[in-house]
């Protein structure tokens, strides 16, 4: 039971607009000197499950065209995958996906 | 000179003495690195407010730092601010554990087993110590990296080390990348 003479706390939350709970997001990997092409490989592997040909694929993409859109879905799940890429070292955006993507 | 052998589901990382000794030095200094963004004098751990996302993260000044703490977004400065307020707590508690496993293992003596856990934490610790490396080091594209390498003996006797340095932990992290792609090869085949 409760007792209205309690102060309740109203949770804080954040609306989203419905345009933005509905737009694509993307991940996207940059490339950089550093990362070895062995160890971006086997993240793509890892860490999103693809097959070692899409991983080399995609990991040639980031080394020749200096990025690559690696994921792409809901805001949240994109934010989770650069935030991880992150953890891994690698040099990654979460940005809205473009006409031009 | 450093070898890894892999024995079973263990690799075993050999290291010259002077070889583990260096790598010390340089882990407890990333170690140091890492720990100084938490300006209130307790363990990282403990500090609750930071954890949950309520003090504001600014963003890093040091470009290494800004290497290992990017923006989310380059782009977008507002939600870049608000993503390092809510996520670089976890990420620099994350950085900060591979660096404890491997001090750790450098601890153990010439011969280092690792597990593949710890393999990974290897990994992704040596790749963070070559990133603050390369920064210090100015190799921030392939083009300036070409240009080190092919104007090394113009270096002044600290650069030349530093770059020595980073290609012996290059040749570390790829070998045990090396091992880590071997088992996904062995997870396909089975």
């Amino acid at each position: 039971m409760s007792n209205p003479t309690t102060p309740v706390l109203e949770p804080e939350v954040d609306v989203r607009p419905a345009e933005d709970l509905a737009k694509p997001w993307k991940t996207v990997v940059f490339n950089d000197p550093v990362n070895l092409m062995s160890y971006v490989s086997y993240v793509f592997q890892s860490y999103f499950g693809y097959s070692s040909e899409k991983a080399h694929k995609l990991m040639l993409e980031v080394h020749e065209n200096g990025r690559s859109v690696v994921a792409t879905g809901a805001r949240e799940a994109m934010e989770r995958d650069t935030q991880a890429m992150h953890e891994y070292g690698l040099w990654a955006a979460c940005r809205p996906m473009t006409e031009s993507d | 000179m450093a070898a890894i052998d892999s024995r079973g589901d263990d690799v075993v990382l050999q290291l010259e003495d002077n070889e583990r000794s260096l790598m010390l030095t340089v882990f407890t200094d990333l170690a140091a690195l890492l720990g100084e963004s938490d300006e209130s004098g307790r363990p990282a751990s403990e500090n609750w407010e930071a954890r949950l996302g309520l003090v504001e993260r600014p963003r890093p000044e040091d470009p290494a730092l800004l290497r290992l703490f990017p923006d989310v977004d380059p782009l977008d400065a507002e939600r870049s601010e608000e993503f390092r307020r809510l996520t670089e707590f976890d990420l620099q508690q994350a950085k900060a554990h591979n660096v404890r496993i491997i001090l750790n293992g450098l601890s153990q003596g010439p011969r280092i087993s690792l597990t593949e856990d710890e393999i990974l934490a290897w990994t992704k610790g040596l790749n963070d110590l070559r990133l603050v490396l390369a920064v210090r080091l100015g190799i921030d594209t392939e083009e300036a990296q070409e240009e080190k390498y092919a104007r090394r003996d113009e270096l002044d006797e600290s650069e030349d080390l530093t770059l020595t340095l980073y290609d012996f932990l290059t040749w570390v992290q790829d070998r045990l990348t090396m091992t880590l792609l071997d088992g996904l090869q062995g997870d396909e085949e089975e």
